[in-house]
């Protein structure tokens, strides 16, 4: 071997371990959103942030409205709009994946916390997952909150109106999530419904010739019923761009090879 | 604890030192009266009994006061090597939801002093009333620091003591980092007292908690920390019995 392809194979070496260090990250772009002080309505707040991301206008009331109608316990007889603090009471958590329903959105309900691999497939596909958090003293509490990203082990998520990262080994393991100090317990609402995202993020870097490929980036126009405009800038300023039209939730793979003449 | 009370008791040990020694000279002799039936009461012996408690109380007071020494220590050390990991995971163009304008103001982070977490005891909720002779509340292993820039805070780290090590659980909170700077802005009075933070996680409530004597908590003020609807940010002052008071009421609905 020449000393020159020795040198590029300890490059490509040390290419690769950067990336594998560096790891895999997305963060849904979930809208962060709070509730009226002295209510308990982090279940409303939570499918209010997943109405929000789908795209629809809900207000936060008319998701409380729609429980107090049809879900229990008892929220008297007035307008949760108008009258909000005659609603402010918790909901019975089995009745969560029907709030989430009512807002035109669907879910699967686990009863179980999630592996972290589960949590990343799941973000990778744009969806959100809303998780039960419970904190033990000196007097039991229930929360929900929403995983919106993961940073390799860290995630990412909204509580109270504020974004938060943490450990995925931490929120499992230790009451270490949120304002409050929340482990993450038993219960994970995966949203199962479609996302259209305003841009697709290079998950995985497949890269067969790193000579010519020194970054990929793909970005995507996507409307619902159109097609997906992808245009890849390689290294070298080389720049890529077509339509394809794929379903939503398909993986889109793009082998990028430099040209054999040059 | 205070450097100069620091001095003074030291200075107060070096005399009872001294105290102590001659007493326990004499004492040598007394002591072997007593074993021969000659005084019940002895005049050295109870001034060695009073230097005796002096000095357990003493150096258990120096104790405690390396041991807080010792644990913020640790904190401190923990977060600052956390900091930069958890600043980078907080991804582009989403830096504002951690109460960063841009990622430049990274390079300008400064860790404020930890902030414990006071946790109600569980007599606070088993008992029919708030004893307002008893701390209803103790120090737990909780605590938060707050991350500033340019003297504003803007999130704060998340962390707990765990079998005599600090752990950092992450990164968060802007909204009560927010309140907190709107305090800090608009009420300088509490800006040299002790502060702590209250917390019903039960009840989804935090409040800031100002006092001088962390025993008692005599005169101790407390804001909410986390009222962030309709962005209103408004600061209400209450004594610490009207924030338990409130609390425990809220508990039993």
């Amino acid at each position: 071997m020449n000393i020159i392809f020795r040198i590029k194979i300890i490059l490509y070496f040390i290419c690769f371990t950067s990336f594998l260090a560096k790891g895999q990250s997305l963060v849904l772009d979930v809208p962060n959103s709070t509730s009226p002080y002295g209510s308990d309505w982090c279940w409303a707040v939570c499918t209010h942030m997943a109405t929000q991301y789908y795209g629809n206008e809900t207000e936060l009331c008319e998701i409380v409205e729609w429980a107090r109608l049809n879900t229990s316990p008892s929220r008297g007889d007035d307008d949760c709009c108008l009258f909000p603090d005659s609603c402010y009471g918790g909901l019975y958590i089995n009745y969560l994946d029907d709030v989430i329903n009512s807002e035109g959105l669907s879910c699967t309900t686990i009863y179980d916390i999630v592996s972290l691999s589960t949590l990343q497939s799941t973000i990778n596909e744009y969806r959100p997952l809303i998780i039960l958090g419970y904190h033990s003293t000196p007097k039991p509490g229930y929360h929900n909150m929403i995983i919106k990203g993961y940073d390799g082990s860290y995630i990412h998520y909204n509580d109270g109106g504020s974004s938060y990262i943490t450990s995925y080994n931490d929120a499992i393991a230790f009451e270490s999530m949120g304002t409050f100090y929340w482990q993450w317990q038993s219960l994970t609402w995966i949203l199962t419904s479609e996302h259209c995202p305003d841009e697709l993020y290079l998950t995985e870097l497949i890269d067969d010739d790193a000579d010519f490929v020194a970054q990929s980036n793909i970005f995507v126009n996507c409307e619902i019923g159109s097609n997906i405009n992808v245009s890849l800038t390689a290294g070298y300023g080389i720049t890529f761009n077509s339509t394809f039209s794929i379903p939503l939730g398909s993986t889109l793979v793009v082998n990028v090879r430099s040209n054999p003449y040059y | 604890m205070e450097y100069s009370l620091l001095i003074f008791i030291s200075f107060i040990a070096f005399s009872s030192v001294s105290l102590f020694l001659r007493t326990i000279y004499k004492l040598r002799i007394d002591i072997w009266k007593l074993i021969k039936g000659r005084n019940i009461y002895n005049k050295h012996l109870s001034n060695s009994l009073f230097l005796s408690f002096f000095f357990v109380f003493f150096f258990s007071a120096i104790d405690s006061n390396c041991q807080d020494k010792e644990e913020l220590d640790m904190i401190n050390t923990s977060v600052q090597k956390e900091l930069p990991v958890l600043l980078e995971k907080i991804p582009i163009g989403m830096e504002d939801e951690y109460g960063f304008k841009d990622r430049e103001e990274f390079n300008r982070v400064k860790l404020l002093n930890p902030i414990n977490v006071l946790l109600p005891t569980s007599e606070f909720f088993s008992n029919e009333f708030i004893d307002t002779t008893n701390v209803n509340f103790s120090p737990s292993q909780y605590w938060k620091t707050p991350v500033s820039v340019d003297d504003k805070v803007c999130c704060f780290l998340l962390g707990k003591f765990i079998e005599n090590n600090f752990k950092v659980f992450g990164i968060g909170e802007n909204m009560s980092a927010q309140k907190l700077n709107s305090i800090n802005e608009n009420i300088f009075t509490y800006n040299n007292m002790q502060r702590s933070i209250l917390m019903f996680p039960n009840l989804k409530k935090q409040y800031i908690v100002f006092y001088n004597n962390e025993i008692t908590y005599k005169k101790a003020i407390c804001i909410l920390l986390d009222d962030f609807f309709d962005s209103t940010l408004l600061i209400k002052e209450q004594s610490l019995y009207e924030t338990l008071h409130i609390c425990k009421n809220n508990s039993e609905q």
